[in-house]
């Protein structure tokens, strides 16, 4: 049995030490490695310090530096600055960035922060804050470290607009931030009110945002909307306030009442009005403005019209009073003192353009003046005794022609009409002391008292009882009025025969005595019957007259009777007449008291309601 | 008893023929016979290297990117460990240390020293060098549990803006780094920790 026997081996030379292509892997995989090591490192960003006076929600590894709200950077390490002083914040920003920050970078922390704007940075309660940076897109000579800012700036220094400086007495509560608006539209905001050299004045710088920076011109006025105006007129009082902003942090409104001014540089300095009627009333005091001068004289005192107040025509300031001086007069062949106020009047406020409107104003005034336009002295508010003149249109028929003409000064002289100027004071006054000199507490006694006894009258029996018999009694009189009428037309007639009769008799004693004369000087018999004939004819008549007396005089007794009859029925209800009498009496004393009120109130009727 | 290296031969491990030591190919099938030199540990210290080399930048750069509504966070392979810890989860924090840490380092430690042993003159304790071996072998796949977890919660957790989970450089970096020493591990042949022993000097 052969033993196995091994096949001759193909033996090939071991060729050497080969490497194995196993090592590819080890240096792809270093190669890899390195690759990534060397990407890390090139888009590893440049590291830069900021300096902080607190680092108050900054992490490190965490806190982002975000510009355009665009992460571009990390803190890496938050740190003490040597002294302690500051907090330094080490951040590895985008490499790309960092030749664009230079010295006019500007970084700060963005932090929730709740104001009267509203609330910002909201997104950071969640994710914790953030720092920005701001910086310009030109490439100067980069730094790497930076001082950090406070608050967020106002603006940003790319931003297009327009840069004013505002010149006030003070500051008035406007703070950096408060908007500045433009017929109620943000347009821009406050940046730091500052203190102008020598400090008599405050400097608020205010940026106002291209396009709306288009608007400022050299006539624009600033004026303050600060806070809460409270203002009393006769439409009520009303209280203003721009928006809530405005109320907490201030704020700034602006416009151009007057077209055609001049466009304004940067930083162009404007006074800050206190507020918008005296931004408006500063045009009037715009030197430049042709004045067309006019003379007003007035009667009377003019107390409260100063040098400045304003001149109105339908309510709209159109001028101011120059000046207020006496002028000696005559009037009346008297010699008199009289007040001369001489007033501005700005064309440009008619209407009119600035260059040949003086002339024009003279010829519109003189149109208006033939229409029946007056110069009237006015109070300027309920409130303040200061007066204001107003030109006011009357109907012509009401105060007669009148024209300008022109005064020795060539300035031309405007009709005026009696002030209607109220003193608030004396009329409160005047009305209060009439409210109180009503009657009233008589006027309700004497009503209580009407009341009392109309009600015990209606309520006492009597009363009933007595109606009838007044009834009746008034019914006898009536009836009773028509005899004695005619008891008294018969007396009348009756009248004329005494008288008749008398005169006969009177004629009869005269002949007899004409013929006791005769007889005495005669004796004649003749004469004697003739007169003894005429007597007893006389005799008769006078017995025909008395006749009719008997008649007469029972007549009277039946009216005498009668009368005494309803004077008895009177007399029986005395009680019924002393209270109609009382009555009467208290209804007369009433409606005195009611007809004095009554003239209290018609000389002012509406003072109970209106109070003036 | 002797061997077939003390006698002086090999056999084709396709076909199970018996060939004279330094035969190329086997006499029956032509495969190559099995070398057993040098050339089989190269393989295993490129693997090895190959492994080390992608583990740097697998502990370096971030395992895991989370953002969330608050927060955004990279988290590298013993930062999680050690946040972990901060958080009192201890137990998830050893796991983790455990399998990312000591395992593959271990691993790299045991094939080195596996390979290096080779070349000792005299060498000893065979079994636990062999035992060591087949633990190597065995917890290869296992430290793969952090490339897992990552893979998981970057699949599972993609919830817009209110929290995401991407897989940072480092898993792929430590993918790699097991694959590689898993590699190491099975290029390495174990007969040659006995081969060693037995060679005659």
């Amino acid at each position: 049995m052969t033993e196995p026997k091994a096949a001759d081996p193909v033996v090939r030379r071991a060729r050497g030490p080969r490497f194995s292509v196993v090592w590819l892997v080890p240096i792809l995989a270093l190669a890899v490695s390195l690759g990534i090591a060397y990407q890390t490192y090139a888009e590893r960003g440049v590291l830069i310090e900021i300096a902080f006076d607190s680092a108050s929600g900054i992490a490190a590894e965490k806190t982002e530096l975000r510009y355009r709200d665009v992460t571009v950077g990390l803190v890496e390490d938050v740190r003490f600055s040597d002294d302690l002083g500051e907090v330094i914040a080490a951040v590895r920003i985008d490499r790309n960035l960092a030749p664009y920050l230079d010295e006019n970078a500007e970084f700060w922390v963005v932090r929730p922060e709740i104001s009267a704007q509203g609330i910002t940075g909201l997104n950071t309660v969640l994710s914790g804050v953030y720092i920005v940076g701001q910086w310009d897109s030109t490439a100067g000579a980069a730094r790497t470290r930076f001082d950090g800012l406070e608050n967020a700036p106002i603006n940003n220094p790319d931003e297009d607009g327009t840069r004013v400086r505002l010149s006030a007495r003070d500051s008035n509560s406007i703070i950096a931030g408060a908007p500045i608006l433009y017929k109620g539209i943000p347009v821009g905001t406050v940046e730091a009110p500052d203190l102008a050299e020598g400090g008599e004045q405050v400097i608020i710088t205010g940026f106002v945002r291209a396009p709306y920076d288009e608007i400022i011109t050299s006539d624009t006025r600033f004026w303050n909307i600060s806070g809460v105006s409270v203002s009393l007129d006769t439409s009520g009082v009303s209280l203003n306030f721009s928006s809530l902003a405005s109320l907490v942090q201030g704020g700034i409104s602006f416009d151009t009442f007057v077209p055609g001014g001049d466009a304004v540089a940067d930083g162009t300095e404007f006074p800050l009005y206190a507020d918008e009627s005296a931004a408006r009333s500063s045009l009037l005091n715009d030197p430049t403005a042709e004045r067309l001068r006019a003379l007003a004289v007035f009667d009377g005192t003019v107390g409260g019209l100063a040098e400045g107040a304003t001149v109105r025509f339908r309510g709209v300031p159109v001028g101011e009073v120059d000046n207020v001086a006496m002028v000696a007069g005559e009037r009346d062949g008297r010699k008199v003192v009289r007040m001369r106020a001489m007033l501005a009047i700005i064309p440009s406020r008619l209407g009119l353009s600035n260059e040949d409107g003086v002339e024009e104003a003279l010829d519109l005034l003189s149109v208006y003046v033939e229409e029946g336009l007056r110069v009237r002295l006015a109070t300027a508010s309920l409130l303040s005794s200061d007066l204001v003149v107003d030109l006011i249109e009357l109907p012509i028929d009401e105060e007669g022609e009148a024209e300008i003409v022109m005064t020795e000064m060539g300035i031309p002289q405007l009709p005026t009409i009696e002030a209607e100027v109220s003193d608030l004071n004396a009329t409160a006054e005047g009305v209060f002391q009439r409210i109180n000199n009503l009657p009233i507490e008589e006027v309700l006694a004497s009503v209580q008292g009407l009341i009392d006894n109309a009600s015990a009258l209606v309520a006492s029996d009597d009363i009933r009882a007595v109606a009838p018999g007044i009834n009746a009694t008034l019914a006898d009189l009536r009836a009773l009025q028509p005899e004695v009428t005619s008891t008294l037309e018969e007396f009348r007639t009756i009248t004329p025969e005494l008288t008749d009769t008398l005169d006969e008799a009177t004629a009869t004693l005269e002949e007899v005595r004409l013929i006791v004369a005769g007889l005495r000087e005669s004796g004649a018999t003749e004469n004697v019957n003739n007169v003894f004939a005429s007597a007893a004819n006389a005799a008769d008549a006078v017995e025909a007259a008395a006749g009719e007396l008997p008649k007469l005089t029972a007549r009277l007794t039946t009216l005498a009777t009668r009368t005494e009859k309803v004077i008895e029925s009177y007399g029986d209800n005395s009680r019924l007449i002393n209270g109609a009498l009382s009555t009467l009496r208290d209804v007369s004393e009433a409606a005195d008291a009611l007809r004095s009120l009554a003239r209290t109130i018609q000389r002012n009727p509406n003072s109970l309601i209106i109070g003036r | 008893m002797t061997t077939a290296r003390q006698a002086g031969l090999v056999a084709c491990v396709t076909c199970g023929r018996v060939d004279r030591r330094g035969a190329e190919e086997c006499a029956r099938c032509g495969d190559t016979l099995p070398h057993q030199s040098r050339r089989s540990l190269q393989t295993v210290w490129a693997w090895l290297f190959a492994g080390i080399v992608i583990y740097i930048p697998a502990n370096t750069y971030p395992m895991l990117r989370t953002s969330t509504l608050l927060d955004k966070s990279e988290s590298t392979i013993i930062g999680g460990a050690i946040e972990l810890l901060h958080y009192g989860s201890y137990g998830v924090a050893f796991i983790v240390f455990f399998a990312s840490i000591v395992i593959p380092i271990g691993k790299f430690i045991a094939i080195g020293y596996l390979a290096l042993s080779l070349r000792r003159a005299r060498p000893d304790r065979v079994h636990q060098r062999h035992l060591l071996y087949e633990v190597v072998e065995f917890i290869g796949r296992w430290s793969m549990i952090d490339v897992f977890v990552v893979a998981i919660l970057s699949a599972l957790v993609q919830l817009g803006s209110v929290a995401t989970i991407n897989p940072g450089i480092a898993a792929v970096s430590f993918l790699l780094s097991v694959a590689f020493t898993m590699l190491a591990a099975q290029s390495f042949d174990p007969k040659l920790i006995w081969d060693a022993d037995e060679e005659p000097q």
